[in-house]
């Protein structure tokens, strides 16, 4: 009884000790927890305006690989704000390579050969002058002019233009809704 | 009618002359403590070779002398003890010696003789030991109390850590989710890694530096060159071919020295040679073929 009674000071201070020892434990982890959620909310915080800011500058090289038919699409629309009627004066397109770029391994490069036909100089100068400031991640790299043989077309030229652009390699192709 | 206070008093403490108990003073030295506490139980041996009789028949009390390892043990015999506090009527709470043995050295005399209350232990008196033991279960229930007060603080303080941490991770989950909203990275990935890969891809394709891999715009060249076209030489243009490191131009002209001309303004553009052109003379008039060959610092 003695031996009990002289016990249960010392299994009541253990049984506080623990308890402050296991509580103050689990209330550091909790706080470490809060403190390590505010430095990630700060780092996004800081990610996502580097992100806007960088959306907000202008793209030097694609994102993904563009279909035949977004680049189609993107020709047809040049050529009507330049005033050249898509029916008369496109002729085609087929994609001409897809190759990894030689300086970085990062990238690819993507080039789509456009036909058009029946242009003279003057349409040919409004259309890259469009092309070029509503697509400005595609790049003319090659431009053929042959005469057109068709009578009356003394000035008229069968124009083959091969538009390249550099995307990043290794994400998935799949076309997205961000315009380039 | 109550008995005089005094008389109350005499019956509560009983005090006895020195001479009625066994008295020794102790060293202890020599006793194995722990944390410098040394059990009567301990004492009670050493005790016993000062006693006629053995410690079991004594009840003993003992009174450290000073801060040293000497003690003053005072002890009587358990019947006698008995006897002294069983009288009828008597509600003995102390039981002690009037004073100190003379012989004790002045250390050890100047403990009180108010020290060596033999009522201890199974003499306790069940007043004083009912209040200790109400006092042990009020000490015990404060205690539980505490401990009771302590969790339910802890509990509250972690829960608002919890809380605040979950808040912040659903404000970062909402931030993510606005900025990747319009990311092409794909859906079904974690907010995280997704917001890492969308943060590589736009430094990778916005930068402003220099880009790793630039293309020759045909364009500029193309524009360039027709700048540069001779306006008083007439030539049906056959084909032009404009690409990163050559321009070829082939039409008709009407005479051998006009392809001069051509070479002459054509020359003159920065950063390009134009060798001497191929001419030949047809039906319709003179074919010219005439190549600009790109300087090999301007190609990309």
């Amino acid at each position: 009884m003695t031996a009990r009674r002289a016990l249960l000071p010392g299994v009541i201070i253990a049984v506080l000790g623990l308890t402050m020892t296991v509580q103050l434990h689990r209330l550091g982890e909790s706080r470490s927890e809060a403190d390590q959620a505010a430095v990630r909310l700060f780092s996004a915080r800081s990610d996502v305006q580097e992100i806007r800011a960088l959306r907000n500058r202008q793209a030097r090289i694609a994102e993904h690989k563009r279909p035949e038919q977004d680049v189609i699409a993107r020709v047809h629309a040049a050529m009507a704000e330049a005033g050249l009627p898509v029916s008369r004066h496109f002729k085609s397109l087929r994609p001409e390579s897809d190759a990894p770029t030689p300086e970085a391994a990062q990238f690819r490069r993507q080039s789509v050969s456009v036909a058009l036909q029946s242009m003279d100089a003057p349409a040919l100068g409004r259309f890259l002058a469009v092309w070029r400031s509503a697509n400005p991640l595609w790049t003319p790299t090659r431009i053929e002019l042959v005469h057109a043989q068709s009578k009356g077309a003394e000035d008229l030229y069968d124009v083959s233009i091969i538009f390249s652009a550099i995307y990043l390699a290794g994400l998935s192709s799949t076309p997205q809704a961000t315009q380039l | 009618m109550s008995r005089p206070l005094s008389e109350q008093l005499e019956s509560t403490h009983i005090q006895r002359p020195a001479t009625e108990f066994y008295w020794a003073v102790i060293d202890a030295t020599t006793v194995p403590s722990r944390f410098g506490r040394i059990r009567n139980e301990q004492l009670g041996y050493l005790f016993e070779q000062s006693l006629p009789l053995p410690i079991e028949e004594v009840h003993a009390i003992y009174a450290r002398i000073g801060k040293s390892k000497r003690f003053v043990a005072c002890g009587i015999e358990r019947t006698r003890l008995n006897d002294e506090i069983q009288c009828e009527g008597c509600d003995v709470q102390v039981f002690t010696p009037l004073a100190l043995p003379e012989w004790m050295d002045e250390l050890a005399a100047a403990i009180p003789p108010a020290r060596f209350n033999l009522l201890t232990g199974t003499f306790e008196p069940s007043g004083q030991r009912a209040t200790r033991r109400r006092l042990a279960r009020e000490l015990m229930a404060a205690a539980l109390i505490l401990i009771g007060v302590l969790v339910v603080g802890f509990e509250r303080r972690i829960a608002a850590a919890e809380e605040s941490a979950n808040a912040v991770e659903v404000q970062r989950a909402a931030l993510l989710q606005e900025i990747l909203a319009e990311s092409t990275t794909p859906a079904g990935l974690p907010l995280d890694v997704r917001l890492t890969a969308e943060l590589r891809t736009l430094r990778q394709t916005r930068t402003n530096d220099e880009p790793a891999v630039e293309l020759m715009d045909a364009s500029n060249r193309l524009t360039t060159l027709l700048n540069r076209w001779p306006k008083d030489v007439h030539l049906r243009t056959q084909s032009l071919s404009v690409t990163a490191d050559s321009m070829t131009l082939r039409g008709l002209l009407e005479s051998v020295e006009s392809s001069q001309a051509f070479v002459d303004a054509l020359g003159e553009i920065e950063s390009w040679r134009v060798p001497q052109p191929s001419v030949r003379s047809t039906r319709d008039g003179i074919d010219m073929e005439l190549r600009l060959l790109a300087a090999k610092d301007t190609l990309p």
